[in-house]
């Protein structure tokens, strides 16, 4: 026959489960190393290298490709390039990729 | 010692067990834009290699890229994940009402007595739901240094069509100085904020876990 649990006189069983949830270890921080430890685990399996690979070289094309349509939206034909007095160029003039 | 004595000793409700300090759509958009953030610096530190605008070039290691050329691809790629997760924070932060509970007012008295205290290392993070002085000023400051950073960078990106926008930060060669400049704020923000986050690891896992 199994025993009946009783609560001990003048112990409110609400505040006694508050009280014992103290002394225990925070559970956001237990929870928070399982979670890394599966997340590790989760990084080892995927065993990619996305930073110098086709993968990411494609990826950046792409991107690039739509930065084109982008700057073509940008374009306005009708406004021009500001202009500077003869002074204001720096010489020897920095052509587009050269680089002394 | 009764149990009722040691009752009265712990009348006080134990802490609801965890709450959530960082809602996740702070966490996700925290995480998505230090991805991108290491993107940008990385790729910008190899564009500025091309012509630099002081007597030092950034060791090649610590750069992305390889060369100039991929080095424009990966900034530009990036600056769309930037620039939209950017916007999400941005927005959220005010419409939830986050940036005014958290970020304002600071007051400039608060902010020597807690950067003394930082300093002397008495400045305490007991409650990571508030944010000290010194936080709300660095918060605040960093993400205007990132809204420099987009309107420079849009200025140097396209000098002729956003003209405008790069007179409006001195021409071309000054728009490219404030670009690097926000760039050091950014990154001094960077290690402060990493050492700090070491120095109170359970910081680091309320971004990652929320509590």
């Amino acid at each position: 026959m199994p025993r009946m649990r009783r609560n001990p006189p003048g112990v409110d069983p609400a505040l006694l489960v508050a009280d014992t949830a103290k002394l225990l270890p925070n559970p956001a921080r237990r929870a928070f190393l399982r979670g890394g430890a599966s997340l590790g685990a989760l990084a080892f399996l995927t065993g990619c290298d996305i930073v110098d690979g086709e993968t990411a070289e494609r990826a950046l094309m792409k991107v690039s490709y739509f930065n084109d349509r982008v700057q073509g939206w940008l374009f306005r034909p009708n406004a021009l390039a500001p202009t500077y007095p003869d002074s204001a160029v720096t010489r020897p003039f920095p052509f587009n990729a050269y680089y002394p | 010692m009764t149990i009722e004595a040691a009752h009265d000793d712990m009348m006080v409700p134990a802490a609801p067990a965890g709450e959530i300090i960082h809602p996740a759509w702070v966490r996700i958009t925290h995480w998505v834009n230090a991805v991108a953030m290491l993107v940008m610096i990385g790729s910008g530190w190899e564009i500025y290699n091309a012509s630099p605008l002081f007597a030092f070039r950034f060791p090649p290691a610590i750069t992305l890229g390889g060369w100039l050329a991929g080095a424009l691809l990966w900034h530009f790629a990036a600056m769309w994940l930037l620039a939209v997760n950017g916007f999400v924070y941005v927005v959220l932060g005010v419409v939830s009402g986050r940036f005014r509970r958290k970020l304002v007012p600071i007051r400039p008295g608060e902010v020597l007595a807690d950067t003394k205290a930082a300093l002397m290392g008495r400045l305490a993070h007991d409650d990571l739901s508030a944010y000290n002085a010194v936080q709300k000023l660095l918060y605040l400051g960093v993400i205007l240094a990132g809204a420099v950073m987009i309107l420079t960078g849009l200025a140097i990106w396209k000098p002729v069509q956003l003209q405008e926008l790069t007179a409006l930060f001195g021409g071309y060669d000054t728009a490219r100085y404030v670009h690097f400049f926000a760039m050091a704020a950014i990154v001094g923000f960077l290690a402060v904020h990493v050492i700090m986050a070491f120095l109170v690891p359970k910081s680091l896992r309320a971004m990652i876990a929320g509590r």
